[in-house]
């Protein structure tokens, strides 16, 4: 019996079955009756299925060694990638560690070249009339010294909390620190830029983020609370109670008119623009009207605080504004009940306050948001925050994954530990003090710093201020005044006195900006929103109206200059962030004439400030007067400035 | 037809800014009204809307003297039923809309006495942004334009121009007029609209002239954007101030600050000015207390200034193009409050001025039964104000009102 059986060595059981297999349709065709009769295609057919089966057996083979070979090497490239993690981990430690100690030196660099400066000044201060020269080199040369030990001391902390790139100290120019008192405040009269530009770049930014170092303008408003329903006052009949109620309308409707008035003058006034500013941003920021409740000494209250905290933590800023009486009814917290809840307040603080909306919460976690507010509710007679308990839902609540029975203290903490919180406010101060565009990677620098310093303001700001972005080219000339900034800069760049607030307050009212009032929760848009056709006339028309007193003469004499070429050039880069262009210059400098040589203006005073005040007029009712930055004045060599410039 | 001729703009182009040979600086529309030749097309329809601001009591106004709910909720705002200018059986004017009555019986008065929107909202302010705003949500950061401004944005597209829509009177731009691309322009009086720096000085007008012909140093982004709109106010403002110093009325307006409006938007209008919205205000409508005295001199003044000016239009052969309505943010509660005055309430009534609208009521008045019970009661609405806009869009100013406000029924108040 002829046997076509082939045993050939398996390694496994599919190739012993195999052979088995093999065997046993071999046996069964030998054992066929029909076997013998038709050998030749049947004996090619056995071959092939055998073939077939040796190729199956061993593609498996080839496929389990594969496997093997795979899975040794995802151990390999495991192991491989957690060396990495550790390698990295290892790698920045051992850079902050490095950027520590270099930091540290450089502080301690800026420290001992300051103990020589003040060396040097004693020196100098002491020194006889002989070496008087001597000395003072010695101080000029010691305050350069210094200059540069701070700023590679900013420079090694700023690769430290990894935010925007400080610009170099040698970039810091007259038209920066303009630039900087303007966007860090309200603007201010060239020997307040001059004061600040000879600070240079570091401390100028220190003098306006400390503002604390400065005096405060203490009782700028007193303000009072409402009145409560006296008892005797039931028994009045209903004339009477609307008398009565009358005057009390009257009463708030008042105290909101001053408080507005007060505000901007302390604005005009006061010796920490920045704390302004930000207040000013914050009231912009969390939006309130007091239109809502008209309560205008819960709206002092909330003022205040966001004058207080403007520049501290964040948190606090939150937090304050989630127990915030006048906040609570504009935003119907006040009816924010444990089981029949409203939402408003718990929706915007996370969609306008804190995230932005789609940033990280789900529908579910404004739900829990509005829960965890419950109860949190104001007096109505005194416009101080009121907690009722009963009120409060203090079932467990799921925030973000976490659970817990949260109120909103615990909310604001929640919020902070999201990422999206740090973005969603850094990006919006780079729009206010920077410019409209923001690239990611700059807002996502910001928020690093402010996350490091777990949303203490100051490093953040600090950091701001100093950087290359702040000053660059991109921010430059392009960012249109609110009718607030127009108006108080213009006086405190002029030093107008005697200025009418309620006149001021009128005006940015139609402008569109009424203090108190902003349109909705989102605050005011800003940017070209500010300008129509009809405001931007009513613009030209005001600053020409705020400016007219100005005494120019008293402004200009000192520089002892009558050239109508760099009178002209003087004032509008006291004025204009964007040059003007040669033929409008031209024009000007034609209108002003030539004047008579400084020592005759005093006689001719009055006609002089008349041609003066006309070219004063002229620039401010100019499409570039209503944008503010600073830019190089390019059609001027400075060397002509320059004699304008007081020191 | 008179019609001011184009020869009066294409003086202006020679005279008024002293820009010869500058048009590449023009705003289009100044520049293709004067190559334009008057005819029937150059003389398009055009929308003047009337805000009563702080809330018209229209149960003072087309009053339901019979209706038992009225009688017994008015005491001292009720108006005696002998001084009422009767209409039927059932509603009268109130006497000081003599000229109302006229032109209703002319066939050039039309009333909508219920016209609301759902869920009212009580405060001033957002009620009033949902009137503006044609949008429920009011103003907000989902809705940041006007109904008008929308509405000029899907009539005109990139030719839209501010001059398109005029508000008259007031100092703010209202809410309504804000579009994506401008947002109108607005004056109190046009001879205000101007730039008064100059100071009446020749030579310093001359100088700020000269100063705005010139292009910017370097063109580009908000500087471009503000120069733009310079031109666009400057050149405006000359045309506006022209065209009303130059107006004479066909008749003797009352002196009322609605009726010097008015006189000044029958003066562009003569003039040929190329805008198609005009929207005027007349407040103090919030009569919380002492109502009689304050809404009857406000009635007085509002009929008063209307009549003068629909009699205006006619005699300078104006009229059938022009359509006014007037609205409210909500009419007032129904029964009085302990002042002699009443508070906030919902639904009020429209009225449509002009020879093509439908006369008379165009629907039923609201139930004074079957109210809002909030306080002292407040009418429900049987006519949403957005089909109001939707129609006149459509059927008056041919704009698809549909992309601006949403799906509204047509309603037939126009014939």
């Amino acid at each position: 019996m002829k046997s076509t059986l082939t045993v050939f060595p398996s390694k496994n059981l599919r190739g012993m079955s195999a052979t088995v297999l093999g065997c046993a349709l071999g046996l069964s065709l030998c054992l066929s009756p029909h076997a013998q009769a038709d050998s030749s295609p049947l004996e090619a057919a056995r071959a092939a299925a055998e073939k077939a089966r040796q190729e199956q057996a061993a593609a498996e083979k080839a496929v389990a060694e594969v496997k093997a070979r795979a899975e040794a090497q995802a151990a390999e490239k495991a192991a491989a990638e957690k060396a990495l993690v550790e390698k990295t981990a290892a790698a920045s430690k051992a850079t902050e560690a490095l950027r520590a100690q270099e930091t540290f030196a450089a502080d301690k660099a800026v420290r001992s070249t300051k103990a020589a400066l003040a060396k040097a000044r004693k020196a100098a201060k002491e020194a006889t009339d002989a070496d008087k020269e001597a000395r003072e080199r010695d101080v000029t040369s010691a305050r350069e010294t210094v200059l540069r030990a701070t700023e590679r001391a900013a420079q090694a902390k700023a690769a430290v909390i990894g935010g925007l790139k400080p610009l170099a100290a040698s970039a810091w120019n007259y038209e920066k620190a303009r630039h900087l008192l303007f966007r860090a405040g309200f603007g201010g009269s060239p020997e307040e830029v001059s004061r600040l530009h000879r600070m240079g770049l570091f401390a100028a930014v220190d003098y306006l983020v400390d503002y604390h170092l400065q005096p405060e303008t203490a009782g700028w408003f007193d303000a009072f609370p409402h009145r409560r329903t006296a008892p005797y006052e039931h028994h009045l009949n209903a004339a009477q109670k609307a008398e009565l109620n009358q005057s009390r309308v009257s009463f708030r409707q008042n105290q909101h008119h001053r408080l507005r008035r007060a505000w901007l003058r302390r604005m005009a006034e006061t010796k920490r623009p920045l704390q302004e500013k930000l207040a000013l941003f914050w009231h912009g920021h969390f939006a309130c009207s007091f239109l809502a409740g008209e309560d205008s000494y819960a709206m002092w209250r909330q003022n205040e605080m966001f004058r207080h905290r403007a520049s501290e933590n964040f948190g606090a800023l939150l937090n304050g504004i989630a127990h915030d009486p006048a906040m609570i009814r504009y935003l119907d917290n006040h009816v924010n009940f444990k089981g029949s809840g409203n939402e408003n307040l718990g929706r915007e603080i996370l969609e306008l306050f804190s995230m932005g909306e789609g940033q990280g919460y789900t529908e579910k976690d404004l739900a829990e948001a509005a829960r965890a507010l419950t109860g949190y509710n104001f007096e109505y007679h005194n416009g101080q925050f009121k907690f009722v308990a009963s009120r409060h839902d203090t079932g467990e609540k799921t925030l973000f994954g976490q659970k817990g029975n949260f109120g909103g203290d615990e909310l604001v903490s929640l919020i902070l530990q999201q990422p999206a919180t740090s973005r969603y406010i850094t990006g919006k101060l780079f729009r206010f003090f920077v410019h409209d565009n923001p690239d990611k990677g700059a807002v996502e620098q910001m928020a690093h710093v402010l996350r490091s310093h777990q949303y203490e303001m100051k490093p953040m700001l600090r950091n701001l201020f100093r950087s290359e972005e702040f000053f660059s080219e991109r921010s430059m000339g392009t960012h249109i005044k609110s009718p607030v900034e127009l108006m108080i800069s213009a006086i405190r760049t002029l030093k107008l006195t005697n200025v009418d607030f309620a006149s001021i307050d009128g005006t940015v009212s139609n402008l569109g900006q009424r203090l108190l009032e902003p349109p909705n929760v989102a605050g005011w848009e800003g940017g070209r929103a500010w300008v129509d056709a009809s405001s931007l006339l009513q613009r030209y028309n005001v600053m020409a109206k705020l400016v007219a007193p100005v005494d120019l003469v008293a402004w200009l004499q000192e520089s002892g200059n009558a050239d109508p070429a760099v009178v002209v050039d003087s004032l509008a880069r006291a004025l204009l962030c964007v040059p003007l262009s040669k033929p409008k210059r031209q024009e000007l400098i034609a209108y002003l004439g030539p004047l008579p040589p400084p020592e005759q203006w005093a006689g001719k005073r009055n006609e002089i400030n008349t041609r003066l005040r006309a070219v004063l007029v002229a620039l401010v009712s100019l499409p570039e007067y209503q944008l503010a930055r600073n830019a190089p004045i390019r059609f001027q060599p400075s060397s002509e400035l320059a004699v304008i410039t007081r020191q | 037809m008179s019609h001011q001729p184009i020869a009066t703009r294409r003086d202006f182009l020679n005279r008024g800014l002293g820009l010869i040979g500058a048009s590449a600086v023009l705003p289009d529309f100044l520049i293709q009204s004067a190559q334009a030749e008057p005819s029937a097309q150059s003389a398009p329809q055009i929308l003047v809307v009337i805000e009563m601001s702080g809330g018209n009591d229209t149960l003072s106004t087309l009053i339901p003297y019979g209706n038992k709910a009225y009688v017994e909720g008015r005491k001292t705002t009720r108006i005696p039923e002998n001084e009422i200018i009767k209409l039927d059986a059932e509603l009268g004017f109130h006497p000081r809309l003599k000229g109302f009555k006229e032109l209703l019986d002319e066939g050039q008065l039309g009333i909508l006495p219920g016209v609301g929107y759902p869920h009212p909202n009580y405060s001033h302010f957002s009620s009033m942004d949902i009137w503006h705003m044609a949008d429920e949500r009011g103003r907000c950061p989902d809705v940041p334009h006007g109904w008008i401004g929308r509405a000029i944005e899907g009539g005109f597209a990139e030719k839209s121009e501010p001059i398109l829509s005029v508000a008259v009177g007031a100092d703010k731009s209202p809410p309504a007029l804000k579009g994506p691309r401008h947002s109108g322009i607005t004056f109190r009086r046009p001879e205000s609209f101007l730039y008064t720096g100059a100071q009446n000085d020749p030579a310093r007008k001359a100088l700020y002239q000269k100063l705005h012909k010139q292009p910017v140093a370097q063109p580009e982004g908000n500087i471009d954007f503000l120069s733009h709109t310079a031109v666009a106010a400057n050149a405006s403002s000359e045309e506006i101030r022209r065209l009303a110093s130059a107006y004479k009325p066909k008749v003797e307006y009352p002196k009322s600050g609605l009726a010097n409006n008015l006189r000044s938007i029958a003066g562009l209008i003569n003039g040929g000015l190329d805008t198609r919205i005009y929207y005027t205000l007349q407040g103090g409508y919030d009569t919380h207390s002492n109502q009689r005295k304050a809404h009857d001199r406000l009635l007085g003044d509002l009929n008063d200034a209307i009549f003068a000016f629909q009699k205006d239009l006619a005699q300078q052969g104006q009229d059938e193009r022009v359509l006014t309505f007037s609205f409210s943010e909500f009419s007032r509660n129904i029964v009085e409050n302990g002042s002699n005055g009443t508070d906030h309430g919902h639904a009020g009534a429209m009225f449509f001025f002009g020879p093509r609208v439908k006369p008379g009521l165009q629907a039923a008045y609201p139930s004074l039964e079957d109210v809002y019970k909030v306080r002292n009661g407040a009418l429900k609405h049987n006519m949403d104000f957005r089909a109001v806009y939707s129609t006149v869009l459509k059927k008056w100013l041919h704009i698809p009102s549909e992309p601006i406000l949403g799906s509204f029924p047509d309603l037939d108040i126009l014939t």
